[in-house]
């Protein structure tokens, strides 16, 4: 149980959304790395069983989440570009 | 985990179920667990870093002007609701981290060993001579000996309630320290025996604890004594219930109102031997104290009746350990009337004739000593301490007429007191010669020291805020048969109550443990209450002492 959990060392810049939805993303991959990390290795016994279903529960819907924030992520992109293409519109016009 | 209002998971303390003993491996290495912890909180933290990003993410389309932007309000919304929902998924971790050191905690604690090495230390003859010692100096180690028990005593209490580990725990740790100083203090301990009512009882082998409490049944029973100025109980009436009276209404036994005992000199038979009026007649014990593995003359003397004591048809008998549990809401009703004692045994005939019996003993009920309640702390002190009490011998004599067969199954169920005396009892082989005791189940009962007699299954349910169940200051051993089921349950009912016991013993039937699995089985069998056309009937005794 020594290896070290991984950490995330990127530093983003939340000026804008897209930054910030991809630092979410960091995060939550950094949690999901953490969480396979925390199975019991040497514990044997009905708690150790208790323990993993839950655990199995909450990496689970962490999965889940990174999933979700990666398909919010493509809508920041895209409302993004629409920004961008406003703005382009506005300044033209 | 519950559910708001607003439909959004609420992380709320989970009930935590660690279980101990049984045939199935168990290999903890608390470190481990310790380090699984930490990674729980740093995946939480992760969590919770996610959650802010997505609330700034969906922030920055407010202020940088995406509002016109079709694609912004769904990506808002799907990042805000992660910033409400993660948080709560972070709390989850947390709380199964801290579910996790409780664990730790808990196996370590079961890995506690008491050693039983007879060794009076300086101090403990000290204190037995101090009587020859001049005045000044026996009144100071009297004083020393008070100042130390109340530092004991303090510092548990204060422990307890800081709550930084769990109150059994606490009570357990301190209950042993106390113990290792005391075990030694009763009259004749430092001689390797304990006088209790004139009998002299070997505590060589005894734990610290057990050594502790016989040598506190000679001031508590003089304390007793001086509360109910002079009167003494030294006998022993075990009465059925008539079951054609409502519980609660009828006292029909050697006990007035408040349990002030009647005279029994007309309700005896012949030469005094209980029984002899047939199963209904109270049955008077002789005012004698038997040696642990000594119940056999009692036994003898009574024989089982000739027609089957009368019972009260049970429309809705118990099925498992849970309902078993709520029977003593009636029980304890029963001594609020009668102010004695009292135990039921649940008859069940299955389809084929076959009889199968049902003990259930409450638990403490009269906070004094010696009184007519035998349900108190002399009968505490005394069973926690390996002495036969006298709950010990109500119960054998209310089996005895009840009618128990000696190959009948039999399921006994007690709760804190009673589990104790649930357990004295099946460790005497004398009894369990006599009767077919099947599955045991203790609640919140202190039996550390109990020697759990090997292939009886014997499950005992712990709350492990329950202080009362550190009371032997250690914890039970775990073998192939004895299965310890500790339950971490926050806000539930108060920890030690046994509705809060029947709450946890209903959450058994959802445990996958080989341990758990096989006393239910065996307890199911005893109680026979599911077999196809059962008939279950109540059979109520009282336990009184009497003048």
């Amino acid at each position: 149980m020594r290896d070290e959990a991984p950490v995330c060392l990127v530093t983003w810049d939340e000026s804008t959304s897209d930054n910030a939805a991809l630092r979410a993303i960091d995060a939550v991959i950094s949690a999901r790395l953490v969480l396979g990390t925390a199975w019991p290795r040497v514990w044997l016994g009905s708690g150790a069983r208790a323990y993993a279903q839950e655990l199995e529960v909450i990496a689970a819907e962490v999965a889940a989440a990174e999933d979700r924030l990666r398909a919010a992520h493509t809508l920041v992109v895209a409302a993004e570009r629409e920004r961008e293409y406003h703005l382009a519109r506005g300044l033209a016009g | 985990m519950s559910t708001a209002p607003d439909g959004t998971a609420q992380a709320v303390p989970s009930t935590r179920i660690m279980v101990t003993g049984g045939p199935g491996p168990l290999v903890v290495d608390t470190v481990e667990l310790e380090a699984l912890a930490q990674r729980l909180e740093v995946a939480a933290d992760h969590l919770v870093d996610t959650a802010a990003a997505a609330g700034g993410a969906a922030a920055a389309f407010w202020l940088f002007g995406y509002l016109y932007a079709p694609s912004a309000a769904p990506a808002r919304e799907a990042l805000s609701a992660e910033q409400t929902g993660l948080p709560h998924m972070a709390d989850r971790l947390r709380a199964l981290a801290g579910d996790l050191r409780l664990q730790a905690l808990w196996y370590e604690e079961a890995d506690r060993r008491v050693g039983t090495a007879f060794s009076p230390g300086v101090w403990d003859y000290g204190r037995h001579f101090a009587g020859l010692l001049p005045a000044k100096v026996e009144i100071a180690v009297r004083l020393t000996d008070l100042a130390m028990v109340g530092g004991y005593v303090g510092a548990g209490l204060d422990a307890v309630h800081r709550g930084d580990v769990p109150a059994s725990i606490a009570a357990q740790r301190h209950t042993a320290a106390l113990a290792d100083y005391l075990q030694y203090s009763g009259g004749e301990a430092i001689y390797g025996s304990a006088i209790v009512d004139g009998e002299v009882i070997d505590i060589t082998e005894s734990t610290p604890a057990e050594r502790t409490a016989l040598g506190l049944t000679s001031p508590t029973d003089w304390l007793g004594v001086i509360q109910r100025r002079g009167t003494e109980y030294p006998g022993l009436a075990v009465e059925q219930a008539l079951p054609a009276a409502p519980w609660g209404v009828a006292v029909s036994g050697p006990w007035g109102p408040g349990g002030a005992p009647r005279d029994l000199s007309g309700a005896l038979g012949p030469l005094g031997l209980p029984g002899a009026l047939g199963p209904l007649a109270p049955v008077e014990l002789a005012p004698v104290i038997l040696a642990p593995t000594a119940l056999a003359p009692a036994l003898r003397g009574i024989m089982p009746p000739a027609m089957p004591a009368p019972g009260r048809r049970v429309q809705d008998p118990p099925t498992g350990p849970g309902p078993a549990l709520r029977r003593i809401e009636a029980l304890e009703s029963r001594v609020r009337t009668t102010g004695v004692g009292v135990v039921e045994i649940l008859r069940t005939t299955d389809g084929d004739g076959a009889r199968h019996w049902t003990v259930v003993v409450p638990g403490t009920q009269d906070s004094g000593f010696g009184g007519p309640n035998p349900m108190d702390n002399e009968t505490n002190l005394r069973a926690l301490g390996g002495a036969v009490s006298d709950m010990e011998r109500g119960v054998t004599s209310a089996m005895e007429q009840a009618g128990i067969g000696p190959h009948e199954p039999v399921a006994m169920v007690g709760h804190s007191q009673g589990g104790i005396i649930a357990a004295r009892l099946v460790e005497d082989p004398v009894f369990m010669a006599r009767y077919d005791v099947e599955a045991v189940l203790t609640a919140g009962a202190p039996i550390g020291p109990v020697e759990v007699p090997g292939g009886l299954p014997v499950l005992s349910l712990e709350d492990v805020e329950d202080h009362t169940v550190g009371f032997d200051g250690q914890p039970n051993t775990a073998t192939h048969d004895h299965v310890t089921v500790a339950v971490s349950a926050p806000g539930a009912h108060p920890p030690h109550h046994w509705l809060t016991y029947a709450g946890h013993a209903d959450l058994l039937d959802g445990l996958d443990d080989p341990g758990v699995r096989a006393w239910l089985s065996a307890n199911e069998r005893a109680m026979g209450t599911t077999s196809p056309g059962a008939r279950t009937e109540s059979l109520v005794f009282d336990i009184g002492r009497t003048r």
